[in-house]
């Protein structure tokens, strides 16, 4: 066996391991978004400035501010799915998003609240971050 | 591992290194699986040591054998109630379940005690939470990270006071015996305001609550619950078999200490609209 096959059978007797672990994680069984949100939507992307980082139970959530069509300015939301820890997990801190940052953000849209999106692909001064769920 | 290749439709040349690489990597897999499942049997224990961090592994949201998602064609062994459990049943409105609505009254949501058995039934589920149970002589105490609370069992022999003493509290009172290696908690004396679980299952304050607890080995922890309770269930109602799992790892963590913060909790719920603020 080739040096390259070698690395390639170890790579995904690994990932195949880390999923063997993985499918019982019980992060999986917590609950979804589908009765706030149409799980089945997009919105976005839509960028806006931070005005504020709730990182707090049970759900974190960045608020921001964006310019419509006509330069007025509108309040919204977008709610994370994973709680505090599980960001934390994933390197997130309580700074990961501040106050003036610009954010571009996407993600099923609230069901009846007005300017309120699941937080599916966040990125903030360019920068992607990762998801802990 | 050839004749395993052999065994699947890796007959092409082309196609062989290919296999080779997928059986290999669910070979690891399985490996993966066996190694664990096969470490409990190989340690000892004390079938009456019940302290540790514990994390559920099935799906314990709710007390009877509702999934969760409400969406998959449940078999739910529905609860036996009785009119009056039926009414008070129907005006809770959940977030979660087959009933869940974004209109809802979950005490959860109004930072009220989660109370028990709700507690158990609650998220005592990495990451966010676990369950620690402290075990001594004469009392046994359980922490639930999620709402930071905490109740005790005694230990020592008492009886529970009798029905008309116990005023009724979150948490309830509770002793515990052992039958046997099972350890038997029985509990009286419950405030009803909680719900049972998050799909809004109710109780009143007639509620007994008996808990069984089996260590089925060194990593596992089983537990039955059985409510009777003669205002809301016409007979009494058992939970299925809830399995936690020893999680060592958690010992050596802080604690998250996931309090209910009202000036937290209320925006959220504003900001998500579901109706659970109601202001005093």
């Amino acid at each position: 066996m080739s040096a390259a096959l070698k690395s390639t059978v170890f790579g995904l007797a690994l990932a195949a391991a880390v999923l063997a672990t993985e499918r019982r994680s019980p992060v999986l069984a917590h609950h979804g978004g589908g009765v706030e949100y149409f799980m089945d939507q997009t919105r976005g992307p839509v960028t806006g400035v931070v005005t504020g980082f709730a990182f707090t139970f049970p759900h974190p959530y960045i608020e921001f501010d964006v310019k419509d069509g006509t330069g007025n300015i509108q309040k919204w939301s977008a709610v994370f799915q994973p709680t505090p820890t599980a960001l934390r997990e994933a390197g997130w801190t309580r700074d990961s998003v501040k106050k003036g940052d610009t954010l571009v953000v996407s993600g099923p849209p609230h069901k009846t609240a007005q300017n309120v999106l699941f937080a599916r692909r966040v990125e903030i001064n360019g920068k992607l971050l990762p998801q802990g769920d | 591992m050839e004749r395993l290749l052999r065994s699947m439709a890796c007959r092409s040349v082309v196609v062989r290194k290919a296999c080779f690489v997928v059986t290999a990597a669910f070979a690891a897999a399985i490996f993966a699986d066996v190694t664990e499942m096969a470490a409990p049997a190989q340690q000892s224990f004390d079938p009456r040591d019940v302290a540790g961090h514990w994390v559920r592994t099935t799906p314990i949201v709710s007390f009877g054998n509702v999934p969760s998602g409400g969406r998959d064609n449940p078999t739910v062994q529905e609860a036996p109630f009785t009119p009056e459990g039926r009414k008070r049943y129907d005006a809770n409105k959940p977030g979660y379940g087959p009933r869940r609505s974004t209109q809802r009254n979950d005490p959860l949501g109004r930072c009220e005690p989660l109370g028990l058995p709700r507690q158990l039934n609650a998220e005592i589920v990495e990451p966010h939470s676990t369950w620690q149970i402290v075990q001594t002589p004469g009392r046994i105490v359980q922490f639930f990270e999620y709402r930071h609370d905490w109740r005790e069992i005694w230990m020592d022999g008492r009886a529970l006071p009798a029905s008309k003493d116990a005023e009724p509290k979150w948490n309830g009172y509770s002793v515990g015996r052992w039958d046997g290696n099972t350890l038997v908690v029985e509990s009286i004396g419950f405030d009803d305001r909680s719900w049972i679980d998050k799909f809004g299952y109710p109780h009143s304050d007639e509620m007994r609550l008996e808990e069984r607890y089996r260590r089925v080995d060194a990593e596992t922890l089983e537990l039955v619950m059985t409510i009777t309770d003669p205002v809301v269930y016409a007979k009494p109602w058992s939970s299925d078999t809830k399995r936690m799992k020893l999680n060592r790892e958690k010992t050596k963590r802080w604690d998250e200490q996931i309090y209910c913060v009202p000036s937290e909790e209320f925006p959220f719920q504003r900001l998500i609209q579901s109706g659970n603020v109601v202001e005093p």
